[in-house]
C-alpha cells in the first residue's frame, strides 16, 4: 500500500472516528482538528491499529507530529 | 531541604503526588471517573507510565518531575516540562503512555465522556514551561515550600533552555489554596474555562483557570 492509498483509508476513519469530515493532508495536526484531545487521540490509534491491520509502538507514536509522519509510519509497517 | 531531579526510587511518592494534586482538595480522581479505574487500579497505571524510560516530555514522565526533601526524607515533588520539545503536544505523549496500559475496552468506554472531557480542555501552549502537578507532604506545609520548589524548577528549566519566557498552569477554580500560591508566585489569570455541567461527575470542579508568569520580565 502506498501514501495515497494509505490517506484514501485514512479518511472514512477519521469521518467516523471525529463524526465529520476532515481535509486529510500531510500537514494535518491534532491541533488542526477541534475534537483531537486525549481521549478521542486514543480511539484514532486504536482504530487505526484494528483497520490497517498494525500495532504502533510508543516510540512511533510519539513522533506522529502530523499526519504525514503517520503515514510514513503506516506504510513501512505494511511492507 | 534539598530539590533535585526525581528519579525511579521515587516514583511511589510520585504517584502520591500526582493523585493528590488531580485531586486538588476534594475526593474525585479524575483518572478513576473517567477510566471508570478503582483507585489502587489508577496507582498502578500512573506507577507504569511514569516507569516508562525516557518518556518524552509529558506531566506523567519521570524526567519532568523535581523533589524537595529533608534528611533524605520525601518532602513535596512538582512537574514542569516545555511544551512540545519533543515535537508532539505533551497531551497526545500522555495519551500514548496511557494507552500502553489501557484495554481497548477502556478506551471506547472513555469515548462517552468526550465530549465532557473535551469542554474542560485547554490546549497546552508550544514553547511555554508548563507547571504539571504541585504536592507537599503534610509534615512539611506552612513552609511556603511549593512557592520555594516551583522556583527552583523553573530557574533550572530556564538555565537548560534560554528561550523559555513563559510559564503557565491549568488549576481546578475550587483550588483556592494553589490559586492564591501562584498569585503571590507572580503568576496572573490569563483566562478561564468553565466545562460542562455534568463535568461535576468527572472533576474536582468544572472551571479550569489558566494561570500565566512571564520571566523575562524579572
Amino acid at each position: 500500500m502506498n501514501q495515497s492509498e494509505i490517506q484514501e483509508k485514512l479518511f472514512p476513519i477519521f469521518k467516523e472516528v471525529f463524526e465529520k469530515e476532515i481535509g486529510i493532508t500531510p500537514e494535518l495536526t491534532a491541533s488542526d482538528v477541534a475534537n483531537w484531545d486525549s481521549l478521542t487521540h486514543m480511539v484514532l490509534i486504536t482504530t487505526l491499529e484494528e483497520r490497517f491491520g498494525v500495532k504502533f509502538t510508543l516510540r512511533d507514536l510519539n513522533k506522529m507530529k502530523n499526519v504525514g509522519v503517520l503515514m510514513q509510519i503506516i506504510e513501512k509497517k505494511l511492507n | 531541604m534539598e530539590f533535585r531531579k526525581a528519579k525511579i526510587s521515587d516514583i511511589p511518592n510520585l504517584v502520591k503526588t500526582i493523585v493528590e494534586a488531580e485531586k486538588s482538595g476534594t475526593s474525585i480522581l479524575t483518572y478513576s471517573t473517567i477510566m471508570e479505574l478503582d483507585e489502587t487500579q489508577a496507582h498502578e497505571l500512573i506507577t507504569n507510565v511514569l516507569s516508562i524510560e525516557d518518556l518524552e516530555p509529558c506531566e506523567l514522565s519521570l524526567n519532568s518531575f523535581f523533589v524537595a526533601e529533608e534528611n533524605g526524607e520525601f518532602a513535596g515533588a512538582c512537574s514542569m516540562w516545555l511544551e512540545g520539545e519533543g515535537g508532539v503536544a505533551s497531551a497526545q505523549v500522555k495519551s500514548n503512555a496511557l494507552m500502553q496500559y489501557l484495554t481497548i475496552d477502556v478506551i471506547r468506554k472513555m469515548m462517552g465522556v468526550r465530549k465532557i472531557s473535551q469542554s474542560m480542555q485547554i490546549v497546552q501552549e508550544e514553547g511555554t514551561l508548563q507547571v504539571g502537578v504541585v504536592f507537599v507532604s503534610e509534615a512539611f506545609r506552612g513552609r511556603r515550600l511549593a512557592a520555594s520548589l516551583i522556583n527552583f524548577t523553573i530557574q533550572n528549566s530556564k538555565s537548560e533552555s534560554l528561550k523559555i519566557d513563559k510559564v503557565q498552569v491549568q488549576v481546578f477554580s475550587c483550588n483556592t489554596p494553589a490559586i492564591k500560591a501562584y498569585a503571590k508566585l507572580g503568576f496572573k489569570k490569563k483566562s478561564e474555562i468553565r466545562g460542562m455541567y455534568n463535568a461535576q461527575n468527572y472533576y474536582p470542579c468544572t472551571t479550569k483557570i489558566l494561570m500565566e508568569l512571564n520571566i523575562n520580565k524579572k
